[in-house]
């Protein structure tokens, strides 16, 4: 071994073990946030369907089935409901149009071990969509 | 030089005993992790749909064991360590809440090949907050 060649091994090791421990923590954050994700998605699509049930009951009798028009103010109560119900902390913002409900929630995970270079948290955010609809034949 | 005869050989070592085998551990937990997560969030909702749409509590409590076992069972998991919770505390009363949790045990200590060995587990949970639909049948 020459002399300039002194202590490269222990360079390659430590090299080593940063790589896996930063494959380690990106593991283990991606997979935190990734199961937050998915809670924050069942939250808004239980919200955005609750929601979509809150049809103009007037205006869905006086058509015969066939014209769903959401009740906004009422689809607005019960999306806000759920995501009550459901305990979540994130931001909730609700979206009702005369044909469906849009649900978008955010929310940040604070990190384990993406915080040691320096991200803090994860932004997560999701959507759900809801429409009414009716088995009434051309409904 | 003589001073470090062997060093390569205990730093790889110590390397693969420290460093690479926690974190292939950890990885192989992580995965198993992300499938009970799928498969328990699938199980909440399945069970949430048919649920609600039940003629009553216990007619709904076995609607919810059948779509959770499916659930389970599409995603090769063993049906029968799932824990079920459900909340029908206003009775399918329609527009009412309903409310699924469904908890399933992740071992941490695993052996390759072997899969499960004793020890503790990281239960992995998912919750559904569903409503009872306002005006569908129930047949």
């Amino acid at each position: 071994m020459r002399r300039t060649e002194k202590g490269q091994v222990t360079v390659l090791v430590l090299g080593l073990g940063l790589l896996a421990f930063a494959i380690a923590g990106l593991a283990v954050d991606g997979t935190r946030a990734f199961l937050f994700q998915r809670t924050l998605q069942s939250a808004a699509d239980s919200a955005s369907l609750a929601a979509a049930t809150e049809v103009d009951r007037d205006i869905y009798y006086r058509s015969g089935g066939r014209v769903r028009k959401i009740d906004q103010h009422a689809a607005r109560s019960a999306a806000t409901r759920w995501i009550l119900l459901r305990g979540i902390g994130a931001r909730a913002a609700i979206t009702v149009n005369d044909d469906r409900v849009v649900v978008v929630m955010r929310d940040r995970i604070p990190t384990m071990f993406l915080g040691l270079v320096g991200i803090g948290s994860i932004p997560v955010a999701v959507e759900s969509v809801a429409e009414p609809r009716s088995r009434v034949p051309g409904g | 030089m003589n001073a470090q005869r062997g060093q390569a050989l205990m730093e790889t070592i110590l390397l693969g005993l420290l460093l690479l085998v926690p974190l292939m551990w950890a990885l192989s937990v992580l995965a198993d992790l992300h499938r009970v997560s799928l498969a328990a969030t699938s199980a909440a909702r399945d069970a949430s749909i048919e649920a609600v749409a039940a003629r009553d509590p216990a007619d709904a409590l076995r609607a919810m064991d059948r779509a959770v076992a499916r659930a389970f069972e599409s995603h090769r998991l063993d049906p029968r360590l799932v824990r079920v919770r459900a909340d029908m505390s206003q009775r399918l009363q329609r527009g009412s809440a309903l409310s699924i949790e469904v908890t399933f045990p992740v071992t941490v200590l695993q052996a390759p090949l072997l899969g499960r060995v004793a020890g503790p587990s990281i239960w992995v949970e998912a919750r559904r907050v569903a409503r009872v639909p306002l005006y569908g049948s129930r047949d």
